[in-house]
């Protein structure tokens, strides 16, 4: 009896033992995030929030470093031909998927095939894949891309909008299957899928170049920023992103905790309808004006809570051709006033001022509250109303140009290059843009037809010095991402990103 | 006994009909799915065609037919957003829902029962001056408010149970009681009403006087005279609970239908919200129906 009681603890403890040693063996990672991919396809992406998944699990012939830098990934090199209508890729080779299967060039044209199949309903199909006229197979390791207009932002874009995927694994499993168990190339690879309630993914242990540090990444869904705050508070989670900036200096006192601020591209402006048929906003000296009527650096401090950067021009300085070298418009109401007189502006109307609720992006209806005042104090009167997300976007992209005066917008660039905005933001009648400028919309239609980097950035510096000498918009600031962590986690985020990357973290 | 139940069967039918067209149509309502799904970039053309995808490109009766048709083949069309039947990501979350209005209402009853009782049994006294208090309180305070303070002090700072998420028991007690606590304060000034009236009553009196003793007087007799109303309001608080779920799930992360409808609503996502709401309306008739059948048993001279 007591033999066998002796043998039956040590086999617990044995049990125990091996299951302690399993565990600690295991680095898992859990993360809290606000929001849940629409599509784990990546032909089938809807919205900026699905990067968090596909910048774990798939790769485009090029992408992004962890410092935001323009990288190669799956090609190790290309060639542009003179006329910027053909690139030519050399693939890395050795590239395996998820499931062991080779990478090769018949990828690529299955990518751009399914990437533009009307079955396929890829809503970003027009940013990228669609301006590809032909791809060819040079052989196993070489593709051509032949495209329809030269498009210079393609390499930026194609860690965002060109995910490479497997031709016999979709042909095998089916579009369906695929949709729900996807296969790609990058350093993690996907375990399980509950929606709305969290991701799991596994380190590739096979991946061509990046080796995570950790076994598993659990991604859960929190749509609350104060449950995922108490979560992390609870050690129930190792990381939450989007900390409000209200709360993050409470955060930051906590000992157990470490406050994690990065640059993002994400810019807040006030647009100015300069399309309205009234002119009001159409005299650049009146848009100068409004910008010198409202203290930037008082709102970042006192609303921001100091979690964002002033803006000279209408995005990050890392932003191709955005580091333009000028000050931003410095507070000067008496000023203000004075230009506005100066220009003959109608004191008398009241402007139509619109933003959005809050929820959605940090503090935007108390920065759009702040602004009317500013405005209100140079004599700009304004009446203001607050929309949910859809229909202030629909509002956004309906352009009533007769109806409404400004209003308060965000903009998040996927990547360094500007051709994704400008042309969509700026140029006269793009999808979101309430102005008109035709010497600007001239430097937007040339910038993507100049092959030569160098020739390019002078191009875009200029362009932006010209949006800053005739604001568009009343330029406010560049959002800061904030991450908290436990103490035990270390980990740099992807620069320049509004989505978490965990490429580089560790957990000791 | 039949031809009643058969009668309201009827009468649900019809409901869930009208049900079906005032979501079908108010979801419609909140604008076009498509400048939520596609970029901004998207053409004319590309809206076009993926309207026509998605079937919204047709008149609106024709849609609805299309989706009654659909309906009756147990099949509520796709989620634009997820692209999975939106009736398979309703029901895969409707359990979850249910576990925690069940356990809410289980709470709420456990604490408004006794307390409604108790206030009415000892009317005017320190006992039902403290569930007037309760009554008042319960009913004003925020669900959000609620669960938050009882995440930061239960899970954050003694650390006795988890801040969110569905798992074991110790996962159901903070919302359950967030999501509860504004029914059972409701359901507790209820009793107490409805106790008060019943020992008032005539037959209370003579039962008094003929000596039976008072547990049995209050709780037999006073009780089940005062269920009706209680009963009646239990069922219609379990719609509110459903409905009510939507704060609780969203702050407790947990996962039901409260916060996919949410999502499917700010994302135009009709299918998903079409589902979500014909489902819950559907278990809240069927309820209702039940509850009607209840009554017969606790008050007899109530015959169908």
């Amino acid at each position: 009896m007591i033999h066998a009681l002796a043998k039956s603890v040590t086999l617990a403890v044995l049990v125990l033992g091996l299951a302690g040693g399993t565990a600690a063996a295991q680095k898992t990672v859990t993360a809290a995030v606000g929001i849940d991919p629409t599509s784990i396809d990546p032909h089938k992406i809807s919205g900026g929030g699905d990067y968090q998944f596909f910048n774990h699990t798939f790769e485009g012939l090029y992408g992004h470093d962890n410092a935001g830098k323009l990288a190669p990934e799956l090609a190790l090199s290309h060639e542009v031909s003179a006329d910027g209508k053909t690139y030519t890729f050399k693939l890395r080779p050795g590239v395996k998927f998820h499931n062991g299967e080779k990478f090769t060039a018949e990828d690529v044209v299955f990518s751009w095939q399914r990437s533009n199949a009307a079955e396929t309903r890829n809503p970003r199909a027009s940013i990228l894949t669609r301006n590809i006229e032909a791809a060819e197979v040079v052989d196993d390791l070489t593709v051509r891309l032949k495209l329809i207009k030269p498009d210079a932002s393609i390499l930026e874009n194609m860690g965002e909008y060109f995910y490479i995927v497997d031709k016999t694994t979709l042909e095998r499993m089916g579009d369906e299957r695929f949709g729900r168990e996807p296969i790609g190339t990058g350093p993690f690879r996907f375990v399980s899928r509950r929606i709305k309630e969290q991701i799991e993914l596994a380190a590739f242990s096979e991946h061509w170049g990046k080796k995570p540090k950790i076994d598993r990444l659990v991604m859960k869904v929190v749509s609350d920023p104060q449950t995922r705050i108490a979560q992390l508070r609870a050690g129930e989670v190792d990381l939450i992103v989007n900390v409000p900036p209200q709360v993050a200096k409470q955060l930051e006192a906590d000992r157990n905790i470490k406050v994690i601020v990065t640059p993002s591209f994400q810019n807040i402006f006030i647009l100015l309808n300069t399309a309205g048929a009234d002119g009001q906003f159409s005299n650049p000296k009146v848009r100068q004006a409004l910008n010198h009527a409202v203290d930037k650096r008082t709102l970042i401090s006192r609303v921001m809570f100091g979690y964002a950067t002033i803006s000279a021009a209408p995005c990050h300085a890392d932003i191709t051709g955005c580091d333009i070298g000028k000050e931003p418009y410095p507070f000067d109401p008496k000023k203000a006033r004075a230009m506005l007189e100066e220009a003959k502006f109608d004191f008398s109307r009241t402007y139509r001022f619109w933003g959005q609720t809050p929820g959605r992006a940090a503090q935007s209806k108390e920065v759009a509250e702040a602004v009317t005042f500013y405005l209100n104090q140079v004599g700009v009167k304004t009446s203001i109303e607050f929309l949910e997300y859809g229909a202030w976007l629909a509002r956004i992209t309906a352009r009533e140009y007769a109806k409404y005066d400004m209003h308060w917008q965000n903009w998040t660039d996927y990547n360094n290059d500007p051709m994704g905005r400008l042309p969509r933001a700026m140029r006269t009648g793009g999808s979101l843009s309430w102005h008109t400028d035709p010497a600007l919309d001239t430097m937007i239609d040339a910038a993507n037809a100049i092959v030569d980097p160098q020739e390019r950035l002078a191009h875009l510096k200029k362009t932006f010095t010209h949006i800053y000498d005739n604001p568009p918009y009343i330029f406010l600031w560049t959002t800061n991402e904030i991450y908290a962590t436990r103490n035990n986690i270390r980990w740099t985020p992807r620069a320049n990103v509004s989505w978490p990357v965990f490429w580089e973290i560790e957990k000791d | 006994m039949g031809f009643y139940i058969l009668r309201r069967l009827g009468q649900t039918a019809v409901t869930a009909v009208f049900v079906s067209m005032i979501v079908f149509s108010l979801a419609r309502v909140t604008g076009d799915p498509t400048i939520l799904l596609l970029p901004t970039e998207a053409t004319q053309e590309d809206r076009d065609f993926f309207r026509k995808q998605i079937g919204i490109d047709q008149p609106l009766h024709l849609q609805y037919l299309t989706f009654v048709g659909r309906v009756l083949d147990g099949d509520m069309g796709q989620s634009f957003r997820y692209r999975e039947p939106a009736l398979g990501l309703v029901l895969s979350r409707l359990p979850a829902t249910l576990q925690l209005a069940f356990v809410s209402m289980l709470f709420a009853t456990l604490i408004a029962l006794p307390v409604g009782i108790l206030a009415a049994v000892r009317r005017d006294t320190w006992i039902d001056t403290l569930a007037r208090w309760f009554a008042t309180l319960g009913q004003a305070t925020p669900t959000f408010w609620l669960g938050l303070i009882l995440m930061l002090f239960f899970a954050v700072h003694l650390g006795w149970l988890p801040t969110s998420g569905r798992g074991g028991v110790e996962h159901i007690i903070l919302p359950a009681i967030t999501l509860g606590w504004f029914s059972a304060a409701a359901i507790a000034r209820l009793t107490r009403s409805a106790m008060l009236e019943a020992m008032q009553s005539d037959f209370v009196r003579f039962e008094r006087l003929s000596g039976l003793p008072e547990r049995i007087v209050v709780l037999k007799h006073a009780l089940r005279n005062a269920a009706i109303p209680i009963v009646t309001y239990m069922a219609l608080q379990f719609g509110v609970l459903l409905s009510g779920a939507v704060v609780t799930e969203t702050v407790f992360a947990w996962p039901g239908v409260g916060l996919i409808v949410v999502d499917a609503i700010n994302a135009r996502d009709y299918p998903v919200v079409q589902a979500a709401v014909l489902v819950t309306a559907m278990f809240i008739l069927l309820l209702n129906l039940l509850v009607d059948l209840v009554y017969s048993w606790l008050d007899p001279r109530i015959r169908y």
